[in-house]
């Protein structure tokens, strides 16, 4: 038997980037809010920087991918795909992401105009900036103005992170090539920032931040929520949006997977805000006999056109020593050079240029991004003698296409820690 | 037969230090106890048939302790390249993360610290004076928004194709 409780004005399926900025923004302004999550607040001391093991462990039990850590909290995805990152939590993706923070660029809005291999966007790049500017002074961002790359209406709330020998190299390649660089901006803070500790560069951002420095959603947006009213319900796993005769949303039903015990939160309004791949799923599995596809799906268009970026990673060793086990992973320079379509190089949406880190030094005799690691056996010493602290990686960074059969469904095979249908992805890159 | 329980100790010491031998200033694997985290981050993300299939992957038996290890690693990394990856990144990983280990790093002259917390690391901050850190340049364009229009399709092959 359900509990049900009293009906509010909204309910937000999911405390991540979406749901926390939706619940804090409508608390403030007077409504009623229910925030459930089906994972937990995540306790920073249990984050493994300060342990001997890091490096295994944030691949791990920390790891980006829902089927490698296993969490009770996870739920698993079905697929051949590498890309299936995301974090169940108080906070979501946003506990476990480098803080890499460039913007979208004016022509990303208008694809359909310019190559019509997805559509324009029905708003654009200026219909955000004021949007931008406010999610930017609460997520707390780093950089510096005027890169002749992006429009020049950025402002940023702390000064770059440091660049480091790895950025400065970088710096002096591309000058070289006469080729663009600027500072990456990053959530990343480099001086104390509303109660944030300035980042003090440990390097292990890919298990997220222990100090707060990185902009995480818990740290920057939940406790106003709270503060304002929203109630967040933790360990609340949501298996469907109910609807009433007249096919409108009415709540959601979930179970708490501490207890085993079933609730219906009603509300007038209810947001789905569970990442590109947890909100298809909640929708597929929202079916009923009035909307036997799952909900919003009378188009069959749900799940369908996922798109990731596209990661390609170069790594390469120098002889001058660069850093390369200090520092925020991300942060050293973009380059903004081929960022923007052209035909005559045979690609549309053109990419950026990363210059990242490496880690750890086990992660670093493991070949870093490119597998290209230290042989085992006896020359194994004398190759991280050459290569440890000498490396550098650059991120080539897209954007894909949208097309249709690159899509979450629901699993026929593989269940959650409830027996709810994992998530099935099907990607191709296009 | 390596199980959990008893792991066969001398068999593994001597398979992970044929994968990362000693020299004067690092350790060996075995000597830094690389063997019983092999089996143990084995069991935790293959499960119990970690021990079966490392065995099998190593074409090792009960008697062959005198057999040749590297010969034996060698082919099980062109028989089966993705577990011989997956057995050598929790043997460099589990490496790596020793104090002995992090201790030859700095002899080497580098300020690797055993742990990246607390503490961090002390960088020189970004300094806005700089031409080299705060770029002087005016390199680099967008396309503003009213500024976007179509392109040629020419040079983009079959893409349209495959995609549109």
């Amino acid at each position: 038997m359900a509990i049900e409780h009293a009906s509010v004005d909204v309910v937000i399926v999911g405390a991540g980037a979406g749901g926390g900025i939706t619940a804090m923004t409508l608390a403030e302004r007077g409504l009623k809010v229910v925030c459930l999550e089906q994972g937990a607040w995540v306790i920073d001391a249990d984050r493994p920087h300060a342990s001997l093991d890091w490096e295994w462990t944030r691949q791990a039990q920390w790891a980006l991918s829902p089927n490698i850590r296993r969490r009770q909290s996870d739920y698993p995805v079905e697929t051949d795909d590498s890309k299936a990152f995301m974090w169940n939590a108080v906070g979501g993706s946003t506990n476990l992401y480098t803080g890499t923070w460039p913007r979208y660029r004016p022509s990303d809005f208008r694809k359909g105009t310019e190559h019509g291999l997805a559509p324009d966007w029905p708003i654009a790049y200026e219909d955000l900036i004021p949007f931008w500017h406010k999610a930017d002074a609460d997520y707390g961002i780093s950089g510096v103005a005027g890169d002749p790359a992006m429009p020049p209406d950025q402002v940023f709330q702390t000064q770059p992170l440091p660049r480091g020998e790895n950025g400065r190299l970088g710096a002096v390649a591309l000058d070289k090539l006469g080729w663009h660089w600027w500072p990456m901006p990053t959530s990343i803070v480099s001086d104390t920032y509303r109660g944030r500790r300035p980042c003090n560069n440990c390097s292990a951002c890919f298990a997220g931040c222990d100090i707060g420095s990185i902009g995480n959603t818990a740290v920057t947006h939940w406790p106003r929520a709270i503060a304002a009213g929203a109630e967040l319900r933790t360990n609340a796993r949501v298996d469907r949006v109910e609807t009433d005769d007249t096919g409108r949303a009415t709540g959601a039903s979930y179970i708490d997977t501490q207890t085993g015990q079933r609730h219906l939160q009603p509300a007038s309004v209810v947001v789905v805000a569970c990442n590109g791949i947890g909100t298809p799923r909640l929708l597929l599995m929202s079916s009923n006999e009035r909307f036997p596809k799952g909900l919003a799906n009378s188009s069959d268009q749900v799940g369908r056109n996922l798109m990731h970026h596209t990661l390609g990673f170069v790594d390469m060793w120098v002889d001058e020593p660069t850093e390369s086990f200090m520092g925020a992973i991300a942060t050293p320079i973009i380059c903004s050079e081929f960022a923007e379509t052209d035909v005559s190089r045979g690609f549309v949406n053109g990419i950026t240029l990363h210059f990242i880190r490496q880690q750890g030094a086990g992660f670093q005799a493991l070949g870093a991004f490119s597998n290209n690691r230290a042989p085992w056996g006896k020359d194994h010493h004398s190759h991280f003698r050459r290569h440890f602290g000498h490396g550098m990686t650059i991120l080539v960074y897209g954007d894909d296409l949208p097309h249709p059969d690159n899509r979450i469904t629901l699993s026929e095979t593989e269940v959650d820690s409830s027996g709810l249908p994992a998530a099935k992805l099907d990607y191709k890159l296009s | 037969m390596v199980s959990r329980e008893t792991g066969q100790p001398r068999l593994l010491a001597r398979v992970v230090d044929a994968i990362i031998p000693g020299d004067g200033l690092f350790p060996s694997a075995s000597a830094v106890g690389v063997q019983g985290k092999l089996l143990e981050r084995g069991f935790q993300t293959v499960g119990p048939a970690f021990a079966e299939s490392l065995e099998h992957a190593l074409g090792l038996a009960d008697n062959a302790i005198d057999m040749d290890i590297t010969t034996a690693l060698a082919a099980w990394e062109t028989r089966d390249p993705a577990s011989f990856q997956d057995m050598l990144t929790i043997v460099y990983l589990s490496y790596y993360e020793t104090l002995p280990v992090k201790a030859a790093i700095r002899e080497l002259g580098y300020d690797y610290h055993d742990t990246p917390q607390p503490g961090g690391y002390r960088m020189t901050p970004f300094d806005p004076t700089s031409d080299q850190e705060n770029p002087q340049h005016r390199r680099g364009n967008y396309l503003p928004t009213g500024e976007v229009k179509p392109v040629h399709w020419s040079a983009l092959g079959d893409l349209g194709k495959r995609v549109g």
